[in-house]
Order: structure tokens, then C-alpha cells, then sequence
């Protein structure tokens, strides 16, 4: 087992790169696309909601693919990581524009009444206000896709790029079994997914501070008061 | 200084209507307060109270009507410029607080200034602090709303809309949401802005709070104004029978 566990790991190592990538070259962009989802001109909305629909709908495997072996006959020839970097980052920004519009959707009414009362200029109260609220509510889900994202860098291994399935396959072949390497692997996926899930929640939790032990009563709305200014003066 | 110089007009509002669909929330409502003047707006629910105060900072947008702010008229359509100069001079305290909850409560009350007034942050942040000692929560300049009671919240509220030196404050049912027996320490905060001097229309369900802070007492119903008094003869005398049986039922209630 430790030693499959070595043998993996340079794959384990692969993997997690691919992911950084695919997360830095989508979550931009999905922030973006998002924003412009929630609200922009019609003409810019509109090429954005098609594209985003495209991303998701495509399996992952054809992106890769169109990337790898599709882009090169228009004259762009990417390698291996770029192309893979390419195709997950346009699935990821697919997906996360809708969680960055619901997240900023999710924002109550409420808040936008209040950056109005107090003559906030609309994108001070947008990227001051209303942006750190849809991100804190985004953020969770973010990293629950980041898993999936992460599962989803396997498919290298179609482009012939070894990351820990590669690796496990071929190693396995060697060996004549293949099993135990696969178990390992899934092993290490099942480990990596683990934490980020428990990362998810852990920050979740700060994140809300009303999970927090501080002084704290929730106000909620109540019928017909009665109190007299006198008792208190 | 024994001169009795007559009132200034703050707020003059005529002829503010406002409908939804079929529905006539405001028919031709005519107000005048003047600088300095507490007026307590009562009236049972759907009334258009809410709606009537939200035609003033321009939340909602009147039909027809004019309102005159300090003197000056206001364009029926403003352009955004001028909405912005419009609300700076009016501040605005919600029945659910509505503090930025990403925010502590001293961010909440410098962000506005900043960015609102163009303020420096380093005399933001004084005015700030001096705001929250002022409503009893210096010590509680860092929470967020989220570590503050409902109670405490509305003041935070109170001093970020204090921090934009409107002309006129005005507040929604602002003890509404706020448990009973926290509601006190919001009510003094509004006594001690009045006494200031401030301009102030309150819609509000505490009779006490028109009875002891008020200037005029002003009853709403069927989205107009049906009648209104300075507070004392107001509840002693109530001139229409829509209005006794208002203060009949929240008087009832209070027993
Ligand atoms: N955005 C809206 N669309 C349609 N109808 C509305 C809207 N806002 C308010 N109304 C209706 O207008 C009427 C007046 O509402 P408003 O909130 O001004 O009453 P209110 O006197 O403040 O009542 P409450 O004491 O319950 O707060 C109500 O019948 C309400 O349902
Ligand atoms: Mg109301």
C-alpha cells in the first residue's frame, strides 16, 4: 500500500496542478460571466448565457478534446497542461457564472434599499456591498465544484498526460494486476475530496458569524409593542 | 435671544399620489414640516404609511405630487446625480436595520462617508466612533451585525444614517422587529436626535414614543391623511371616528 501510495503520488501531484489551473483560469472568468448574468446590457447577456449553457453542456471529454485535437487544426497548438488548462477552465467558468448570478441574486432587497438611502454610487455599493455578501454565500458551493473539478482531472489521462489514474494503469499493466493500484488511487481521490469537503465546511462555519459564541440575540419580527420611554429615562 | 422667528419649512410635500396597478396607495397627500419638528405617522396597516415616507428619498416613485426639500423643489424624474443629492440630505432608518452584514459596525457606519461624501477615512472613522458613543456602542465598534442584537443593530443604523448630516431623518416602524424589551434603548437614541434638533417623521406603532417625543401626531388611512394633532390632543380628543377606532384597538392592545 505506501509503496503504491509513492508510486502515485507524483500523479497525485499532477492532478493537483491541473486543478490550481482550471481554478485560476475559470473562477475569474466565471465571476465575470456571472456578473454580467446578474446584470448587463442585454447584448452582452445574452453571447455570455450561450456560452455558459455550451460549457456545461458539453462533457468535459469532448472540451478536452475539441482543445486538444481541435484547436490545432485552426492553427492553435497548445500542449498537453495548456489545453487541458484551456478546456477545464472554460467548464468551470461555466458552471461558477451561475453560482456567482444565484449567490448574487440571493442578496436581499433590503440591501440594495440600503446602499440607494445612503447615495452609494451603484458600483461602490456593488463591489463594496453586495459583492462580499454573493461571494460568502457563493463560496461553499465553489468548493463543493472544486471536487468535482478535481475528479474531473482524470480525463488527462485521455490525452495521455499521467496524473494518478495514468500512472496506476500503466503501472498496474506492468505489474499484470491492476487492482490494488486503482483501489490506491481511488483512495487518494476519496482522501483529497475528503478534505477540501471538510475545508467547505470548516470555513462555512466561519464565514457565518452567527455560528460564532459572541453576544447575540436574533431579532425577529414581532407584532404591536409596548414600551414607555419613561421606565428607561 | 428673545426673537420668535417664525417656523422654516423643511419638508413641504403636495398632492403626492402613488398607485400600484388598481390599487391607490397615496391619494393627494399634503404635508408641511418644519426644520426641527418630531411628527409621528400612525395608522393601521396597508395604510400607505411605509410607501408615503418611501416617496420622499425617492425608493418609490411617486405618480404625481411635488416635494420640497429645505426650499427647494424636486424634479418629478430625477437623474441619478441629483437622486444621490437628494438622499444624502435624507436619512433613511429601516424596520429590519438593513446594516452590511459583511461589514462590522464601524465599517457600516465610515463606508457611507467614504464613499458617499467623499470623507477621508481617517474623519470618518472619528465620526464614526463618535456616533457609536453616542448610541451607547462604542465598545461594540467591531462586530458584525450578525454579533449584535436586534436592539443594537438599529442603533448602528441610526448612527451610519446620522454620519451623512442629512437635513431630515426618516424612520420605518424602526422598533418593530426588536424584542420588547429592547426596543427602549432605540427609542432614547431617537429622543436624544430629537432633542438635537433634528428633523424627524417617524412611522411608528409606539404610542408612547408619539406621546412624549412628537411635535404632531399624524393619522393615516386609506392612503391619505385623516386627521392630525399635537399629541396631546391628539389621544385626548380624536376629532374622527376612523381614528378612535384606531387608537380604540392599539390602546386596547397595550393594556
Ligand atoms: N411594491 C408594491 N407592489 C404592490 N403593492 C404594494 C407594493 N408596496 C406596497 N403595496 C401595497 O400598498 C399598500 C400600502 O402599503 P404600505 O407598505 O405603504 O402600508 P403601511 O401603512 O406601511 O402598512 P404597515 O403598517 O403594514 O407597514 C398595501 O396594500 C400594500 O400591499
Ligand atoms: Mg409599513
Amino acid at each position: 500500500m505506501i509503496e503504491n501510495l509513492s508510486v502515485l503520488l507524483p500523479g497525485l501531484a499532477v492532478s493537483l496542478r491541473l486543478l490550481g489551473l482550471a481554478l485560476l483560469a475559470g473562477l475569474p472568468l466565471g465571476l465575470l460571466a456571472g456578473i454580467a448574468l446578474f446584470r448587463s446590457p442585454r447584448w452582452l447577456r445574452w453571447p455570455v448565457a450561450v456560452l455558459t449553457e455550451v460549457g456545461r453542456g458539453f462533457p468535459a471529454l469532448v472540451t478536452v478534446y475539441l482543445v486538444y485535437f481541435g484547436f490545432p487544426q485552426v492553427g492553435v497548438v497548445l500542449n498537453d497542461v495548456a489545453a487541458l488548462t484551456v478546456a477545464f477552465g472554460f467548464t468551470t467558468a461555466s458552471y461558477t457564472a451561475d453560482l456567482f448570478r444565484s449567490a448574487l441574486a440571493s442578496v436581499p432587497k433590503a440591501q440594495h434599499e440600503a446602499i440607494a438611502a445612503l447615495a452609494l454610487p451603484p458600483l461602490k455599493g456593488f463591489a463594496l456591498v453586495l459583492l462580499p455578501q454573493a461571494l460568502r454565500h457563493a463560496l461553499p458551493a465553489l468548493i463543493g465544484f472544486a471536487v468535482i473539478v478535481f475528479q474531473g482531472t482524470a480525463l488527462a489521462f485521455s490525452i495521455g498526460l499521467k496524473e494518478v489514474i495514468g500512472i496506476a494503469y500503466d503501472e498496474g499493466t506492468l505489474r499484470f494486476d491492476v487492482l490494488p493500484l486503482l483501489i490506491t488511487a481511488a483512495a487518494l481521490y476519496l482522501a483529497v475530496s475528503l478534505i477540501l469537503t471538510a475545508l467547505a465546511s470548516g470555513l462555512q462555519r466561519r464565514l457565518d458569524p452567527t455560528a460564532r459564541p459572541a453576544t447575540r440575540r436574533r431579532a425577529l419580527p414581532r407584532p404591536a409593542p409596548v414600551t414607555t420611554l419613561k421606565e428607561s429615562a | 435671544m428673545s426673537t420668535i422667528s417664525p417656523p422654516v419649512t423643511a419638508l413641504s410635500v403636495t398632492g403626492l399620489a402613488k398607485s400600484y396597478g388598481p390599487l391607490e396607495v397615496l391619494k393627494n397627500v399634503d404635508l408641511d414640516v418644519a426644520r426641527g419638528e418630531v411628527v409621528a405617522i400612525i395608522g393601521p396597516s396597508g395604510s400607505g404609511k411605509s410607501t408615503f415616507i418611501r416617496c420622499l428619498n425617492r425608493l418609490e416613485e411617486p405618480d404625481a405630487g411635488t416635494v420640497m426639500l429645505d426650499g427647494a423643489g424636486l424634479a418629478p424624474s430625477l437623474t441619478s446625480k441629483e437622486l444621490r443629492a437628494l438622499r444624502r440630505k435624507v436619512g433613511m432608518v429601516f424596520q429590519s436595520f438593513n446594516l452590511f452584514p459583511t461589514h462590522t459596525a464601524l465599517e457600516n457606519v465610515v463606508l457611507p462617508q467614504v464613499h458617499s461624501l467623499g470623507r477621508s477615512r481617517q474623519q470618518a472613522e472619528a465620526r464614526a466612533r463618535e456616533l457609536l458613543a453616542k448610541v451607547g456602542l462604542g465598545e461594540r465598534a467591531d462586530h458584525k451585525p450578525a454579533q449584535l442584537s436586534g436592539g443594537q443593530q438599529q442603533r448602528v443604523a441610526i448612527a451610519r444614517a446620522l454620519a451623512l448630516d442629512p437635513e431630515i431623518m426618516l424612520f420605518d416602524e424602526p422598533t418593530s422587529a426588536i424584542d420588547p424589551e429592547l426596543r427602549v434603548e432605540v427609542l432614547r437614541v431617537m429622543r436624544d436626535v430629537a432633542a438635537e434638533g433634528m428633523t424627524m417623521l417617524v412611522v411608528t406603532h409606539e404610542m408612547n414614543f408619539a406621546r412624549q417625543v412628537a411635535d404632531r401626531v399624524v393619522f393615516f388611512a386609506d392612503g391619505t391623511i385623516v386627521e392630525q394633532a399635537e399629541p396631546a390632543a391628539f389621544f385626548a380628543s380624536p376629532q374622527h371616528e376612523r381614528t378612535r377606532r384606531f387608537l380604540a384597538a392599539v390602546l386596547e392592545e397595550e393594556l
